[in-house]
């Protein structure tokens, strides 16, 4: 019998132990399960899907042009096959009606609601055989038009930053529960007088298959600022909110149909904004939903700070379960003769849900009211649903960079006709960190009421449009949509611009100071606010 | 208990003062005078063959023999022989010297091989005794009664074997005994052969069972403390002394009993009798008992319990037969359950054929009974004074004492033991372990064991055999696989509980820990050092696998803990190397010579048995021998690694043989027949594996200090020490290796699940720290003083750390394992199921899911954290049963099913419930947690795609239950049998997901409600021209007969069948089992059968060779230990301190 041997074995051991320890602490897994970017907002699914839903809160449905916000449904497929469905109208009252729906390959399909059923109220189901499929609404009512997103996923939560109920204004609730089993929500609103659940909404029952729509200003009496907060005990909704604005006492005039945020993050990306020179009434309102206090930083990104200087971000502190809106045009610290975009971020992380209006008495050809969800993510592939709705003078087209670093080259693709073509103009297009690309698609849009876009690029981007209605007079962000699995969480976004020393030439008068004595807007008090008062620190 | 003078009237003519002078020995052929002219003597030759057993009547020769009488009263030794061997001259001149002067000498041949050669050496040594040849052996009993017709005028028989030694006054005692006592048998003190010091008997008591009770401890030293005269219920048969007339009263001995027993049967009828039945230790017999050598078999064990029975169904009276008879047989059951348990097949397959045979012979034993009824003097209220009370057999299993309850105060015995082992550490050891294990336990003991993970509740026993036998099988959603071993098995040891099924369930889960406990210890016996074995012993007790494994509701882990201590038992034995082996030493204590087949045999059994609860066992074993070799190799001893690897991969080809035809299923799809695997992410670093941390109640730091115990023989053992040490080494770091990448999720194919990986490192850690305690006492005197004295005394110290954390973990009684189950939850499923058939999806973590599951993948929805995957499995009819214990190969409906969750879980559809109608999904549930809350908030986990995927579609309906889990109703569902309007069209299936829709199914009424057997339904179709369908798989071996007119059947769906009903009326459906079904479970049954007479046949065969090459060599007593003891064992005679040893080899069934 051979000499047992030790020495093998304590070397083999102590091995282990050593490799053991260190791809133990090299590879720790994650304890817990990263977020879903496809949760944090609608999204479109990919072309191997087997099929899309989506969920088209509510609109008007009387055939009639005095209803408040009349409803059409936009079905876009941006995919090589011809997609069929079911799109199935659920009015307030009375039975539902389901309508066979058809989409050609790289064309668009509306659908009046009214059509299908007559309500005042109705929502809508849209069921796809595809993917690559997005889902729209346009609103016509008395006080204007509007875009808004249909949900590709009901949720426990809505989120709606902004809203008002002061004199001229109608803040009204949506929601739609296209289950059959009923669903129990809690209602919470916050205002300048701070936050509350009113009776009648803590436990609201609605029943399964219905539509249901609360006017929140009969609730909710003449405030400027209502945040609301949707909440379901049990069950799944979608919450939709439509705001109207009459022009009274000199505020904006309007109609803006918003669909709700299903979630909150740390960071919101509005990459279009007030166009350049317009005296439009621009405000960021973010909620707090979380049991965390925010300290939030609203960035405005400058599209040539070079030029006109960075701008100093404005800095919230919102307790939780409270909301803060910041009015971008209150003060001059952002250069109005520049194109900008913005960044809401949270800096500690907390989840915020945040939301900009852009309001305007309507006079000449400008004005109107919209309202505008950010994009919690960015993604490689976006599709745009509308192409150029009648009576648009303006289609704009941003696509920003949110990243800290790194270029993106990005494509946009125009579809409709049954084709799909690249624009010229924006093929492999590079856009640096923390910059955006504007695409003005007014002529390549023009009378192909069918089109659709989609936006891809070899890293995230973000998207947004604004259109400018000059028949009737309006602003319109129309939705666009991420498409699943190109979704990414922009885990740090740009940083704030400063300006460098070679800026030197920029003219003294772009900066701002204000008065560091002065209150920051007394969140407390009025809830309506606040950048902290900080100092410019423009550079020379 | 002395009787001194029993109320008894002994029957037939007493015996006095002036005996008959004389005994005729009518039938007896004189070996003498044969021998000298090769002829009769005198008298007719009645046939032509002498040798042949033809007689010579010789009434003058027993006239001369009764002239030499000097008034004492006749006595014929009658003795049976058969092949006697070479103590057979030294018996025969015992009977020359004898001292008594009226005795006269039979020698029955029980048919030896050598007639001519046993006459010879009768001739040779007592030329004046007679010769009687039987042509066949038919045992002691009808060979003694032969001396009833051979024999006349004898005042007493001395019925002798042929091997036994007289001192010279035995006759002479026994007589005036016999006379002085007023005794109709009289029995000897029996000593061993060759150490007459030694006692094996001073008479015998029995209970109203039968069961013997020696009143003298075997092997006592006879210091004579047991001589002193009295009554005992019988006297061992190796030589008795019985009136003749008594013994011509009883018919002689119960001629159906061959061996063993007949001594009883004798007492116990002259009990009934009136006779008294004396022991006169004055007079000394020394017992060879070397029968065993003789008899091709050794089946002492089942005549034992054969001729108990018997015993006891002829010599009780009806009235005791029909209070003892059902006591009796429960008593049997227990202990066959108890032999199934510990292993010890032999014993119950003894216990079974013993009842067989007495139901048997039945007739022949009502014969006897009539007889004795005839000269029955005393009822069995008198009799029953002289046996013992109780159940023998019980009590010395309950005090851990077979064989040593003797005497009347046997109430003492078990204080007496506990005072004479006082101290010893085994009984210390053990005694702690049963409270240790009975604490930790107490709750699961007296309460339920909740139904979850791997651990559902059991189906009834016919239920259970019907899926056996069936070749259908209700997973997923149907299945024409084969269905698992498991259902048979169960069926088969539920059958033995009398039905008993959740008497089973517990049996089968906590009997897990006991069994792991004992299985190691048995392991360890070859070290030889006590304290090792203790140590190594309580070391696997204390890693927390099996703890974890209850806690988590994983039942394969459990198995795997008992299980795989007795395979590396094997494959240890298989490498024959020193202590478990005779290469490169000597081996060590309880090791047996064992053929490499029935080492693969026995390997095969165990394995199969574990892979019935846990499939991937085979993989481990094979595992566990590759990696046994690989320590090998590194610890530079490459001999034996073929043997090794041999007896490991042929053991799991046996195994996975055995379990065909299900383990086919394998072959086509080995991840489904493994299952999913999940760690419920807690066992996912270095940190956790290496403390064994993979369940609820960690150990924390402590976890580790066992490592630093069994580190120590790789530092101090020497020789074959740390050879193995080496090895155990080996299994910890694989196991720990590969449990570790699991939970990582390197590994992606069919794997065990974490448990089965990291018991084989529990083994070789515990097993490293025993052979830490044998280094510590053989190796380290060598070394000088040193570092290491001083790590052996922190081994020490861990060792007693690492125990800290079990103390703890015993506290709950239920090993951490949650305090419920989802079946309150979920009790509104089976309500439901009472009014229609329905099934039940379950989605979520397979480590959660109370049933086994397949896997699936879906990128948006699978991500449950490190550790988890998301498995789905169906149960019909409410909860899950035994029923959903296996998965089986995936087949079109699961695919079906599969890709109807992977179209939702992508975002393809909103309406699922659509997608599952016509699956009969009317419930889905996640469960967030191995049980409900607040039970199990360890294990639980929040799958937020998954809900949020679930909670997207627009036909399930949330129903808020418990915070545990998640229900969602299907209001799309359609029964499992519907009836489907006239003209529907049924898909025949397809890619599209239309291709799987059945709108018309949802709402549809059902038909064909009433339960025909297994698989059958049946009812009325009322509507004529509708369409019946069935969403089962099973495709053709289902039909529909209406009218007794089968229906056309069509594929539905591609998996599903549909008939298409012509006219109204009563209808039965009914899945056709294939005949090839049939065939294939009977085959199994003939194949476990096959190998498991094999491995009991050969283990018979080498036991018996061994011992008798013992006795052989020894030339004295037989023994059945065939071993040696190990260089560093304290194996050799035994001592004072042993008896603990003794008392837990008799409960393990150690042959010591």
């Amino acid at each position: 019998m051979k000499r047992v041997r030790r020495l093998p074995m304590i070397v083999l051991l102590v091995m282990v132990l050593v490799g053991g320890v260190f791809f133990d602490r090299s590879h720790r897994a994650p304890t817990t399960t990263a977020i879903r970017p496809d949760t944090l907002m609608p999204s479109a699914q990919p072309a191997t899907s087997a099929g899309s839903t989506w969920y088209c809160a509510a609109g008007s449905a009387t055939g009639d042009s005095n209803g408040l916000a009349e409803q059409t449904v936009s079905i876009a497929n941006s995919s090589d096959e011809e997609i069929t469905g079911q799109l199935t109208a659920v009015p307030d009252t009375g039975d539902l009606v389901v309508s066979k729906v058809r989409i050609a390959a790289h064309s668009r399909q509306t659908v009046r609601i009214s059509d299908l059923v007559r309500s005042l109220w109705a929502s809508a189901l849209v069921e796809l055989s595809g993917g690559e499929v997005t889902v729209a609404q346009l609103f016509q009512g008395p006080s204007g038009r509007s875009t808004g997103a249909c949900a590709s996923s009901p949720s426990q939560d809505w989120f709606f930053p902004s809203g008002s109920t002061r004199n001229g204004a109608r803040n009204l609730l949506a929601l739609f529960n296209p289950f059959p089993g009923e669903a129990t929500v809690d209602i919470t609103f916050d205002t300048e007088d701070g936050s509350r659940t009113p009776q009648q909404f803590e436990g609201f029952v609605l029943p399964g298959g219905r539509v249901s729509v609360v006017d929140i200003g009969a609730v909710v009496t003449l405030r400027e600022h209502v945040a609301t907060t949707v909440r379901a005990r049990s069950g799944r909704v979608i919450a939709q909110q439509i705001q109207t604005a009459d022009g009274r006492e000199g505020n904006e005039q309007g109609l803006a149909v918003t669909l709700g945020a299903t979630s909150a993050g740390a960071n919101w990306f509005f990459p279009v904004a007030t166009p350049a020179e317009s005296a439009a009434h621009e405000v960021v309102s973010v909620l707090n939903p979380g049991e965390v206090d925010a300290t939030v930083e609203v960035q405005v990104q400058v599209d040539d700070s070079a030029l006109v200087g960075s701008v100093e971000p404005y800095r919230l502190s919102i307790p939780a379960g409270r909301s803060a809106t910041v009015d971008l045009m209150s003060d001059a610290r952002i250069p109005r003769s520049a194109d900008r975009w913005l960044i809401v971020h949270s800096t500690a992380g907390t989840g915020v849900v945040a939301e900009r209006s852009i309001g305007s008495v309507r006079s000449g050809d400008f004005g109107g009211l919209t309202y505008t969800m950010g994009a919690p993510v960015a993604a490689t592939n976006w599709l745009a649903t509308f192409g150029n709705p009648v009576g648009i003078s303006s289609s704009i087209l941003a696509i920003a960079n949110p990243g800290a670093s790194g270029d993106v080259t990005v494509t946009v693709t125009i579809h409709g006709a049954g084709s799909a073509k690249d624009l010229p103009t924006m093929i492999d297009v590079v856009i640096a960190p923390g910059d955006r690309r504007l695409v003005d698609l007014t002529k390549e849009l023009a009378s192909r009421n069918e089109a659709s876009i989609t936006i891809s690029s070899d890293h995230p981007v973000v998207v947004g449009q604004l259109m400018v209605s000059t028949s009737p007079i309006d602003l319109l962000t129309p939705p666009d949509y991420p498409l699943v699995g190109s979704m990414a969480i922009v885990g740090e976004p740009a940083p704030p611009q400063v300006a460098s020393l070679d800026d030197a030439l920029l003219p003294l008068e772009t900066t701002t100071t204000l008065d560091p004595a002065a209150p920051a807007s007394s969140l407390e008090s009025t809830s309506t606010t606040m950048a902290d008062a900080v100092t410019s620190t423009t550079a020379r | 208990m002395t009787v001194e003078e029993p109320a008894i009237e002994p029957v037939g003519p007493e015996p006095t003062g002036a005996p008959d002078v004389g005994a005729d020995l009518i039938v007896a052929e004189q070996v003498a005078d044969e021998q000298a002219d090769d002829s009769p003597i005198v008298g007719d030759v009645v046939g032509d063959d002498v040798l042949a057993g033809d007689v010579v009547v010789d009434d003058l020769v027993a006239d001369e023999e009764i002239v030499e009488d000097q008034g004492a009263p006749p006595v014929v030794v009658v003795m049976v022989t058969h092949n006697p061997g070479w103590w057979f001259e030294e018996t025969l001149a015992s009977f020359e010297h004898q001292d008594y002067p009226n005795i006269s000498v039979l020698v029955i041949d029980a048919a030896s091989s050598d007639p001519i050669a046993l006459r010879d050496r009768v001739a040779a040594v007592s030329p004046s005794a007679h010769l009687r040849r039987l042509d066949a052996n038919p045992g002691f009993a009808s060979a003694a009664n032969e001396a009833l017709h051979a024999v006349q005028g004898a005042s007493f028989l001395l019925l002798c074997h042929d091997d036994v030694r007289l001192d010279s006054g035995v006759v002479r005692i026994l007589v005036e005994e016999a006379f002085r006592s007023n005794a109709g048998v009289v029995g000897p003190k029996v000593v061993e052969w060759s150490d007459p010091t030694r006692l094996l008997s001073v008479g015998m008591g029995a209970d109203r069972y039968g069961q013997p009770a020696p009143y003298v401890e075997r092997g006592d030293l006879d210091q004579e403390q047991f001589d002193s005269v009295r009554d005992v219920f019988y006297v061992q048969g190796a030589v008795t002394l019985v009136r003749a007339d008594l013994f011509e009263a009883l018919g002689g001995f119960d001629a159906e009993i061959t061996f063993h027993g007949e001594d009883l049967d004798l007492g116990w009828r002259a009990h009934v009798a009136g006779a008294r039945v004396i022991a006169a230790p004055s007079a000394r017999v020394a017992h060879l008992e070397a029968l065993g050598e003789r008899r091709p078999v050794d089946d002492r064990r089942r005549l034992q319990a054969r001729h108990r029975l018997r015993v006891r169904t002829v010599a009780s009276s009806g009235p005791t037969r029909i209070r003892t008879t059902p006591v009796a047989a429960f008593y049997g059951v227990l202990e066959v359950l108890q032999s199934l348990l510990f292993g010890r097949f032999r014993h119950a397959r003894d216990i079974t054929s013993a009842w067989i045979w007495n139901f048997s012979h039945a007739s022949s034993a009502r014969r006897l009974r009539g007889r004795l009824r005839g000269i029955r003097q005393v009822d069995d209220g008198e009799v029953r004074a002289f046996q013992r009370r109780g159940n023998l057999r019980l009590a010395a299993f309950l005090r851990a004492q077979f064989g040593r309850s003797d005497g009347e105060d046997a109430q003492w015995d078990f204080v007496s033991n506990l005072r004479a082992t006082r101290g010893t550490l085994t009984l210390t050891a053990w005694i702690l372990i049963v409270f240790y294990l009975l604490i930790g336990s107490r709750e699961l003991l007296f309460g339920t064991i909740p139904a979850i993970g791997d651990m559902p509740p059991m189906l009834g026993v016919g239920d259970m055999f019907s899926r056996w036998v069936s070749g259908y099988q209700s997973i997923g959603l149907g299945s024409t696989a084969a269905s698992p071993t498991g259902f048979g098995l169960f069926a088969l040891l539920g059958t033995m509980l009398l039905g008993a099924v959740g008497l089973l369930r517990h049996v089968l889960i906590l009997g897990m820990l006991p069994l792991g406990v004992m299985a190691m210890w048995r392991l360890t016996r070859p070290i030889g050092s006590r304290r090792a074995r203790v140590v190594a012993t309580v070391a696997y007790l204390m890693i927390p696998v099996a703890e974890s494994s209850l806690a988590r509701g994983d039942w394969p882990g459990l198995v795997s803990f008992a299980a795989m201590p007795i395979v590396l038992a094997q494959l240890f034995g298989a490498s024959g190397l020193t202590p478990f082996g005779s290469i490169g030493g000597s081996a060590g204590p309880g090791v047996h010579r064992r053929p490499l087949t029935h080492r693969i045999a026995a390997i095969a059994i165990v394995a199969a048995l574990s892979a019935t609860i846990a499939p991937a066992f085979l993989i481990v074993v094979v595992a566990a021998s590759v990696v046994l070799v690989i320590g090998g190799v590194l610890a530079g001893q490459f001999r034996s690694s073929l043997r090794v690897l041999l007896a490991g991969i042929g053991g799991s080809v046996l195994a996975f043989a055995l379990q065909l035809p299900w383990s086919f299923s394998a072959i086509t799809d080995l991840r489904s027949t493994l299952g999913s695997s999940s760690t419920l992410g807690v066992a996912s670093s270095v940190s956790s594996i290496t403390r064994f941390a993979i369940g609820t109640g960690r150990p924390g730091v402590l976890g580790w200090a066992l490592l630093v115990a069994g580190a120590l023989p790789l530092l101090i053992g020497r020789e074959w020490r740390l050879g193995w040490a080496v090895r155990c080494w080996a299994l910890v770091i694989a196991g720990m290796a590969a449990a570790w990448a699991l939970g990582q999720g390197w590994i992606s194919g069919p794997l065990p699940s974490v448990s089965l990986l990291l018991v084989p490192a529990a083994i070789g850690l515990a097993l490293a720290v025993g052979l830490g305690v044998a280094a510590f006492e053989v190796d380290l005197p060598d070394y000088h003083f040193g570092w290491r004295q001083l790590v052996s005394i922190a081994a020490a110290f861990s060792f007693v750390l690492a125990g800290l954390p079990a103390l703890g973990a015993a506290l709950s009684g239920r090993w951490h394992m949650p305090r419920g189950d989802f079946a309150q939850s979920l009790a509104f499923l089976d309500e439901q199921a009472a009014t229609s058939s329905f099934r039940v999806l379950w989605l979520g973590d397979a480590g959660v899911l109370p049933l086994a599951g397949w896997g699936l993948e879906i990128p948006a929805v699978d991500d449950l954290g490190t550790g988890r995957s998301l498995a789905f499995a169906t149960s019909s009819d409410g909860m899950p049963s035994v029923a959903e214990q296996w998965t089986g190969p995936v087949d079109a409906g699961l695919r079906s099913l599969a890709s109807s969750l992977e179209v939702a879980g992508s975002g393809g559809t909103a309406r699922l419930g659509a997608l599952v109608a016509p699956m009969a999904v009317r419930y889905i549930v996640v469960p967030l947690a191995a049980a409900p809350e607040p039970y199990a908030t360890r294990t639980s986990y929040q799958p937020d795609a998954l809900l949020a995927m679930l909670d997207a579609q627009l036909d399930l309906d949330s129903v808020t239950v418990n915070p545990g889990l998640r229900v969602y109703r299907n209001a799309a569902w359609g029964p499992e049998r519907a009836l489907l309007p006239k003209e529907t069209s049924v898909p025949a299936g397809g890619p599209e997901i239309a291709d799987r829709l059945l709108p018309q199914v949802s709402g549809a009424p059902e038909v064909l409600t009433e339960p025909d057997g297994f698989a059958g339904w049946s009812g009325s179709i009322d509507s004529e021209g509708s369409t019946v369908y069935l969403s089962q798989s099973g495709g053709s071996n289902w039909s529909l007969t209406q009218n007794g007119q089968a229906l056309e059947r069509s594929d539905a769906l591609g998996w599903a069948s549909s008939f298409r009903s012509t006219s109204a009326g009563d209808a039965k459906l009914q899945f056709d089992t294939p005949f090839t079904r049939w065939l294939m479970v009977l085959g199994q049954v003939v194949l476990w059968s096959l190998v498991i007479w094999y491995l009991l046949r050969v283990r018979v065969r080498v036991d018996e060779s061994s011992t008798l090459a013992g006795v052989a060599e020894s030339g004295a007593a037989t023994t059945v230990e065939t071993t040696t003891a190990s260089g560093s064992g304290p194996a050799g005679s035994p001592s004072a301190t042993e008896t603990g040893d003794a008392l837990i080899a008799s409960i393990l069934g150690e042959e010591a």
